[in-house]
């Protein structure tokens, strides 16, 4: 009990004032002491996707899934089998030319040298782009197969084939024009992939020729998009420092 | 306010959430290093680079239970750093006699020696349980997070801490009774 109270009378006796001018100054310096912390530590990652998020026009997303359900509702109503796989062919590459638009858009804008300058360089720009628009387009399909398989009863492998393997090709159309060596605008791209789809729409026609692609062709086929795709991503987010305004007027002026 | 709202407004850097949680741990702070330092200026300067500290890390410190214990914390470090650069400036008792004139202030001045020096006799980890428990008034629950030990580590260390300074101020009593005698 004595010791208690010697305690507490020596607690008393060491009682501290905080002077006001103190606590000011420690708040101040508080401020100041986080606002460098925060200007010198990047943001998270997951942050700067959902920034991307924002910055990505959303109409591509509303036109493809607008696309799709046109389509499911469409091929309801279609009664031959094989016109409904043509559409899905053709649909397939479309889905994929409104994806052009905005990997092109830093090429459009000239805002290649901004991006640049940000706190992210433009190779993780391109990346979270294209995470972005594989997580959302993704969903979409995912939304858009089950309803086609319950409706109409599509099996996998005719989806692969009729619908995923035209998109995988003209994907890899998409970025192999925008990682060429040659600076080609979306205009390109977007014409070789009509070319595309008008060169499988001829391909589905000729029974000849679509009979006589066995199983594992196509399966080699898909495979050998997949790589190829997977191919040109990387070259993509490998070389976009490449597509600078800069490094494009040097390339021009050597011809 | 609750700590948990205000360190989410200080991360969206509402300085109003700042003045308020500096406010609401600034007094508490300064008396604990103040237990620490030798003078109230350097008890001061600890306190400020606790909350320095405390606000570099904010945007990575995730609010798991009370504030209070992860600035008392990291106040236990800058003070141990303190304790290993500076070292203690010795008061002899009869000095300070000579300096004051009033019986009681020099009377006071001494129990208060005796146990600045019972504490100084402990171990250090047996003085932060002294300090936390009886100066600053924080629970075992709350010491045991501090320290970051279990609850029954704390409760014992609070036994051992007092029973060791009952014995040295037992014995400070003693040479100070003898002190008297010999004086009348």
């Amino acid at each position: 009990m004595k010791l208690e109270k010697e305690l507490q009378n020596y607690r008393e006796q060491n009682r501290v004032e905080a002077r006001e001018e103190k606590i000011r100054e420690t708040i101040e310096q508080s401020k100041k002491t986080f606002l460098l912390g925060e200007q010198e530590k990047p943001i998270h990652y997951f942050e700067f996707l959902l920034g991307q998020f924002r910055v990505i026009r959303k109409r591509w997303w509303i036109l493809q899934t607008l696309t799709l359900g046109l389509v499911s509702v469409g091929l309801s109503n279609l009664q031959d089998r094989e016109a409904m796989l043509r559409v899905l062919g053709v649909i397939g590459v479309l889905f994929v030319v409104l994806v052009i638009p905005e990997f092109w858009r830093n090429k459009s804008c000239d805002c290649m040298q901004v991006e640049a300058t940000c706190l992210y360089s433009l190779r993780q720009i391109y990346a979270a782009r294209m995470v972005l628009f594989g997580l959302i387009d993704t969903l979409i399909l995912t939304w858009f197969f089950v309803t086609i398989s319950g409706r109409i009863g599509f099996t996998v492998t005719e989806l692969l084939v009729q619908f995923v393997f035209p998109m995988l090709v003209a994907a890899c159309i998409c970025f192999g024009t925008l990682c060429s060596r040659t600076i080609w605008n979306e205009g390109v791209a977007i014409f070789f992939c009509l070319l595309w789809s008008a060169v499988w729409y001829v391909i589905l026609l000729n029974e000849v020729v679509y009979a006589a692609i066995a199983f594992p062709i196509w399966c080699a086929l898909f495979g050998a998009a997949l790589v190829f795709l997977a191919c040109v991503v990387y070259r993509t987010i490998h070389d976009c420092n490449r597509c600078w305004e800069t490094t494009a007027w040097k390339q021009a002026a050597k011809y | 306010m609750d700590d948990f709202l205000l360190i989410q407004r200080m991360k969206q850097g509402n300085d109003d959430a700042f003045e308020k949680f500096v406010r609401k741990y600034y007094a508490q702070i300064l008396q604990y290093c103040r237990y620490h330092c030798f003078t109230t200026e350097d008890a001061e300067d600890l306190t400020q680079e606790t909350f320095l500290h405390f606000f570099g890390s904010l945007s990575a410190y995730r609010h798991m239970g009370k504030a209070k214990n992860y600035l008392y914390t990291i106040a236990g470090n800058l003070c141990k750093n303190l304790a290993k650069r500076k070292a203690p400036v010795p008061v002899e008792a009869e000095e300070l006699e000579q300096e004051l004139v009033s019986e009681d202030v020099a009377e006071q001045l001494e129990n208060r020696l005796c146990i600045e020096q019972a504490l100084a006799s402990l171990a250090p980890e047996l003085r932060e349980i002294i300090i936390l428990y009886y100066f600053q008034e924080c629970k075992l629950t709350e010491i045991a997070d501090i320290l970051q030990i279990g609850l029954s580590l704390a409760k014992y260390r609070l036994v051992r801490a007092r029973e060791e300074l009952k014995h040295s101020l037992g014995k400070e009593e003693g040479y100070e009774a003898g002190k008297r005698t010999a004086k009348l």
